[in-house]
């Protein structure tokens, strides 16, 4: 699963720590989210894409692999 | 009766710990290395040097038998307590920022040093039949823990920014799990037939009876038919699960039990952590299937 969380960031202008302190997770954890190394649960994709006030399926993506 | 109670309560708190992820406070991270490392100095100099705190003493019978003195020293008592409870403290602390990811990362670290701590113990029993005995039999039983810490922070800190998470490692089901539950029972039935008949024990039986540990790590690590998302986190759940458990039991018998009964949940670590796990892991699989056998109807 490959997701556009970084450039959501750039658009809404946060920083990673700033995202992770909306949603309670350590800033380690967005990026490697981010670095596309870990696929979050469906509750905190859902937390994230609200932040962004998006769909989930506008910041992830199922990848050709998955 | 109160007795059975008291665990069946301690065990009842360990079902919580298990569901809730529920952890120590940030700060028991430190208190437990603070506790741990005099433990394990005092630990040492209990089984290189016979030292004992002195005074550290009760009179616990009106004279001395085999196994049973009229005077008991508490040093050794006291180190595997401050070993024990320091290693759970600093493992399963939370975070300064818990979340998610971290509890996987520990999850998968515990079910990694669980197999790999299989691996150093046959490393141990091995070289005992070699008269180079690399670590007291009796003095392993934290090994699993410790392999743990380190596993836990080098996926946390390998790379800067970014946490690994690790792939669980499989064996396939076939051959390992059959060949597992066959070896794993007839071992066990020894263990058994030795602790109760500890003169008429026949010696090839009783020496394979050291690698029980060995069909049981096959059969907790052998695949399900359907390894799925869901059963992977039932297996780390079930295996953080055993592994608390195991260790309140050790804290449990270091204050009731003595003799060969204690040395017996101290030698068999593995074994006992494995068949807690095979427990609780093919309960809630169970229970799993047959909430998927409804929905298939």
């Amino acid at each position: 699963m490959k997701n556009s969380l970084r450039v959501e960031r750039a658009i809404k202008n946060i920083t990673q720590g700033e995202l992770a302190d909306l949603i309670g997770v350590s800033r380690q954890t967005i990026n490697t989210i981010e670095s596309n190394k870990y696929v979050p649960s469906t509750v905190l994709a859902l937390k994230i894409a609200k932040v962004f006030n998006k769909p989930v399926e506008e910041i992830f993506m199922l990848d050709d692999e998955d | 009766m109160t007795f059975v109670k008291f665990v069946l309560h301690l065990v009842n708190q360990a079902l919580q710990i298990m569901k809730s992820y529920l952890l120590f406070p940030n700060k028991f991270k430190i208190i437990g290395w603070l506790l741990f490392i005099p433990g394990f100095i005092l630990g040492a100099a209990w089984l290189e040097f016979q030292y004992e705190i002195p005074g550290f003493t009760l009179k616990l019978r009106d004279r001395s038998e085999l196994f049973q003195p009229q005077y008991e020293n508490f040093t050794n008592e006291l180190a595997l307590a401050l070993v024990v409870a320091g290693l759970l403290m600093t493992s399963f602390a939370r975070e300064k920022v818990e979340d998610e990811l971290i509890a996987k990362i520990r999850a998968n670290s515990l079910y990694w040093a669980i197999l790999v701590g299989a691996l150093v113990r046959l490393a141990f029993v091995l070289s005992g039949f070699f008269n180079a005995e690399l670590f007291l039999p009796f003095a392993q039983f934290f090994v699993p823990l410790l392999i743990f810490k380190f596993r836990y922070y080098y996926l946390m800190n390998r790379k800067d920014d970014v946490y690994t998470l690790d792939n669980l490692y499989y064996l396939p089901k076939w051959p390992y799990r059959p060949i597992g539950i066959v070896l794993s029972i007839f071992l066990i039935g020894i263990i058994l037939y030795d602790m109760y008949n500890p003169l008429a024990s026949s010696n090839f039986l009783s020496i394979m009876a050291n690698f029980t540990f060995v069909p049981l790590i096959a059969w907790v690590y052998s695949k399900e038919d359907k390894e799925d998302e869901f059963i992977t986190s039932l297996r780390v759940q079930s295996m953080q699960f055993a592994v608390i458990l195991y260790y309140l039991l050790l804290l449990i018998a270091n204050v009731v039990l003595y003799s060969a009964y204690f040395l017996y949940v101290v030698y068999l670590y593995i074994e006992i952590t494995a068949i807690i796990f095979l427990v609780a892991f093919n309960w809630q699989l169970k229970k799993y299937k047959v909430m998927q056998g409804g929905l298939a109807l």
